[in-house]
């Protein structure tokens, strides 16, 4: 019989993906020049107009808020747009079916833009769950969660529905997509609403950066990587017309890049407060993909064996070989910077930002435009519309990426040794903070050029893409197939595979392994006993159906469900075993020695701002276990002054931070200064915090920081902080019980108290004529105010003493400490 | 109880622990893929080279 393929489902997210990858690249190009030129927060269309428009900085073009708006477009706008375009097309081919509903692939497709549109808004609004990568609000976070139900049902469905019995690795790959990415981000965005755009996350401090950075590592795995694999083991072949290099290696690649990858997310707290058998897991993970992850660039390039003249002369192969040779780069690089000693120089500076763009704009980037170059033309039935263009590209996305690349590796490396360098007399610390962002102004300049050369690149190829389809006209493929006899496919049923005994004693086996690990004394032993007998169990009844088992693996390539089970259970161990145990142990009465002070109202109202203003994109709060860290951040006189886990037990979410543009702020607060606690005094006095908000450059000469002018008019929302102290206490966070009006009024005391310090000294352009009581008055209903009791509040603790035994519960260091 | 997670050498076994599942889980995998049939793996390789014609 004859299929026709919807082939309208991909063209439309190839478009979309398009449209999106210049949008968010361009705000890219913009959020890059900020870092290099204050005046591009705002102040910059003062000039443009002529002073037509007055302004210091405008609040929606901040960099801090700019920038998730950056990273979520080019993440789940262009890339999602993209694999969904690539998966929609190649899942009907391998499936030699249509996909399972049109009206499914529509919403999915409607559903996916209008979630994008509502973040492109909500974003630059200052509406943000702060957690890097997963910064939309709750609501939008839910219409994800469905549209991607919608994706996987209509995905599954079309499996069921297919001609061909063999599921092609391609497939696998999809799978692991769909399901992981489920996973990472229900567990991720668990949270409490307090209002329809503001929520606080179910975890807080070291347990929320552990889940934030198994989502976020894994989102990379699973969002910008095996979706995008799927589709090279698809496309590479079609477009080099000859079979994938060893299939048996890209199965080896596939089940082992789903069960490593899993692991490695702590690797992003790397030297922090996070336990340090974390750390080690984290780093050996993240050494050990090395392995699958070269594998499977060797497998896409060895495809081009004996096609290598293909090169010189099609654009599609040459995009296609330079993005796997980067998928080989960033993930030899990516093991690099997970090893602590050099993750010590690299984290929190500008490297990083180097190794995400060789993943995304050389990875992601040019195998979508491959893609696209070799869609276009079969989307359209016609040619390219200019081959020419498209080699031009190439070759200026190229120099763009290397540029963008080489600046930040630079600046990077640059940074890091000089935070760690010492004075001539070897007692201090020889630079201060702003004279390493000075060093590398140039590198950053480069970073603009080498970014807007590829933005440039991207919209010749969006003109080409345009111009290809304005040539011809949209089809449909169709394709002759006989229609596939129930039996022959998905004939293994689930209780076939999970009801069978050695399976059951193979799982006995990895539970009461883990018991074993995590058990007290005693009950380890007993753990490790039945771990005995169940291996004995488990191969006594392989050993009775051996033949039926010999070649298990082969039927799992026709049956989908059991696919899909164990691809769950390899990603899932990996984040059950890291975070259970953390869980379960990290709570604020377990804690020994630093606790954090819980905030006050008001500044509570400060840390939401800081929030909603994306400061944790250049601030970090954590003082890495690190000489130089300490020495920088840490107090004088204070002994182990690194950031302790039960300093930031009750911030939800975490603010520890992944990049410093500016300096750490874990120790800016300190003790208060008067009786009642309103008014603290830290690192730096009220009205410093107050100037440098008003113009970082007054009070910091040479930084880069945006001045914040809307702080100094916009009033502090304290009718929302009894619902949020409510979530708050929910939490566990320990408030004492009070009232509506004992919240406000609390919040609004201590404001007044801090803006009594400020009154005499204080001066806001505009306000001239405010001065006294009148000046505090103004000024204890603004956002300033909020903001500076945060800063005064930040790093404070209080020492507790355990009195009684600890719980041992599946508290890994119990049993080492009785032995 | 975190100042001794951060401290102790408890951390010495996981490493062991990490590549051995990693390395058991490498084996089956490569034992796996090298027991496969080179008739389904042919026929595995070229799935995406079957071409379909475009209508209009």
């Amino acid at each position: 019989m004859t299929i026709t393929y919807d082939d309208k489902t991909p063209r439309h997210f190839m478009i979309a993906s398009i449209i999106w990858g210049l949008v968010g690249m361009l705000v890219g190009v913009i959020a890059a020049t900020q870092l290099s030129w204050w005046q591009a927060n705002g102040q910059i269309l003062e000039t443009l107009t002529f002073g037509a428009i007055k302004t210091e900085g405008i609040s929606w073009l901040t960099y801090g808020r700019l920038r998730p708006l950056h990273t979520n477009a080019v993440i789940f706008a262009f890339v999602g747009n993209m694999a969904f375009s690539g998966i929609y097309y190649s899942t009907q081919r391998l499936c030699k079916c249509r996909t399972a509903s049109d009206k499914l692939s529509k919403i999915h497709f409607w559903g996916w833009q209008s979630i994008i549109l509502g973040a492109a808004v909500t974003l630059p609004l200052g509406l943000t769950q702060g957690k890097e990568y997963a910064e939309l609000i709750w609501p939008l976070d839910i219409a994800v969660a469905l549209i991607w139900v919608v994706f996987a049902i209509n995905f599954f469905w079309t499996l069921s529905k297919r001609n061909e019995p063999s599921l092609y690795v391609a497939l696998w790959f999809y799978i692991a997509t769909i399901i992981t990415v489920a996973m990472l981000y229900i567990v991720n965005n668990l949270q409490i609403p307090t209002s329809i755009t503001h929520s606080y996350p179910i975890f807080g401090g070291l347990q929320d950066a552990l889940v934030q950075w198994w989502y976020g590592h894994n989102a990379v795995a699973f969002f910008l990587t095996t979706p995008i694999l799927g589709i090279m083991y698809y496309f590479l072949p079609k477009a080099a017309n000859r079979p994938v290099y060893s299939y048996r290696l890209s199965i080896i690649h596939f089940w082992a890049l789903v069960f490593i990858y899993i692991w490695a997310g702590p690797h992003h707290l790397l030297n922090t407060a996070l336990p340090h058998w974390l750390q080690t897991l984290g780093m050996l993970f993240s050494l050990m993909l090395w392995a699958p992850s070269w594998g499977g660039m060797l497998n896409g390039l060895l495809t081009l064996r004996g096609g290598w003249a293909q090169l010189r002369t099609d654009p599609v192969i040459k995009f296609f070989a330079a993005g796997i040779t980067f998928y080989g780069m960033a993930t030899f690089e990516g093991p690099l910077l997970s090893i602590r000693a050099v993750n010590e120089l690299s984290h929190y500076t500008d490297w990083g930002i180097g190794h995400v763009h060789s993943g995304a704009l050389g990875w992601n980037g040019l195998m979508a435009a491959g893609m696209f170059y070799w869609l276009a033309p079969r989307m359209w039935n016609t040619k390219l519309w200019s081959k020419g263009l498209a080699n031009l590209h190439f070759w200026i996305a190229l120099v763009g990426i290397l540029l963008y690349v080489a600046a930040m590796w630079t600046a990077g490396i640059t940074q890091g040794l000089m935070l760690g360098q010492l004075n001539d007399q070897g007692t201090g610390l020889k630079y201060e903070f702003v004279d390493t962002l000075l060093a590398i102004r140039w590198p950053y300049y480069f970073r603009s050029i080498g970014g807007t050369l590829y933005l440039i690149g991207f919209a010749l190829c969006a003109f080409n893409i345009w111009k290809t389809a304005k040539s011809g006209e949209p089809v449909e493929g169709t394709a002759e197939v006989t229609p596939l006899d129930r039996k022959k496919k998905d004939f293994l049923s689930l209780k076939a595979v999970f009801g069978h005994k050695a399976v059951q004693h193979v799982f006995c086996v990895v539970i009461f392994t883990i018991f074993w690990i995590f058990a007290p004394r005693g009950g380890d032993y007993a753990a490790l006993a039945l771990v005995i007998v169940f291996s004995v169990l488990a191969v006594r009844a392989f050993r009775r159906d051996v033949q039926n088992w010999a070649d298990f693996h082969d039927r799992l390539l026709e049956n989908y469900i059991p696919l899909t089970v164990l691809a769950f259970i390899a990603v899932a161990i990996g984040g059950a075993v890291q975070i259970i145990p953390t869980l379960m142990v990290d709570r604020a009465k377990n804690i020994e020695g630093r606790l954090q002070e819980h905030y006050t109202p008001l500044e509570l109202a400060g840390r939401d701002l800081y929030i909603d203003e994306g400061c944790f994109g250049c601030h970090s709060q954590m003082i890495r276990t690190l000489v130089p860290d300490v020495m920088r951040y840490g107090r004088q006189g204070v002994a182990d002054d690194y950031s302790h886990l039960g300093e930031s037990i009750y911030d939800f979410p975490h603010q520890w931070g992944s990049k410093r543009t500016g300096p750490d702020l874990a120790r800016e607060g300190g003790p208060a200064t008067e009786e009642g606690g309103h008014v603290r005094n830290g690192r730096r006095d009220n009205l410093w915090h107050f100037n440098h908000f008003l113009n970082p450059r007054q009070t910091s000469p040479g930084s880069n920081m945006p001045p914040y002018p809307w702080f100094f008019e916009e009033k502090t929302n304290f009718k929302s902080l009894p619902g949020r102290i409510a979530a708050q206490r929910r939490l566990g966070v320990p408030y004492p019980a009070m009232t509506k009006e004992e919240i406000e009024q609390n919040a609004r005391e201590q404001a007044l108290a801090i803006a009594d310090t400020l009154k005499a000294s204080a001066f806001i352009p505009g306000k001239e004529d405010l001065s006294g009581d009148e000046l505090r008055n103004y000024l204890a209903e603004r956002k300033i105010i909020a903001m500076i009791a945060y800063m005064q509040k930040l790093g404070t603790y209080t020492e507790q003493k355990l009195d009684k035994e600890k719980p041992d519960t599946f508290d890994p260091d119990q049993q080492r400490k009785r032995k | 109880m975190f100042k001794r997670i951060l401290h102790e050498d408890w951390t010495t076994i996981v490493p062991v622990i990490a590549f051995g599942i990693t390395f058991t889980f490498f084996i089956v995998m490569i034992v796996r893929s090298m027991r496969m049939k080179k008739s389904q793996r042919d026929h595995l390789s070229s799935l995406p080279l079957e071409d379909d014609a475009p209508s209009d």
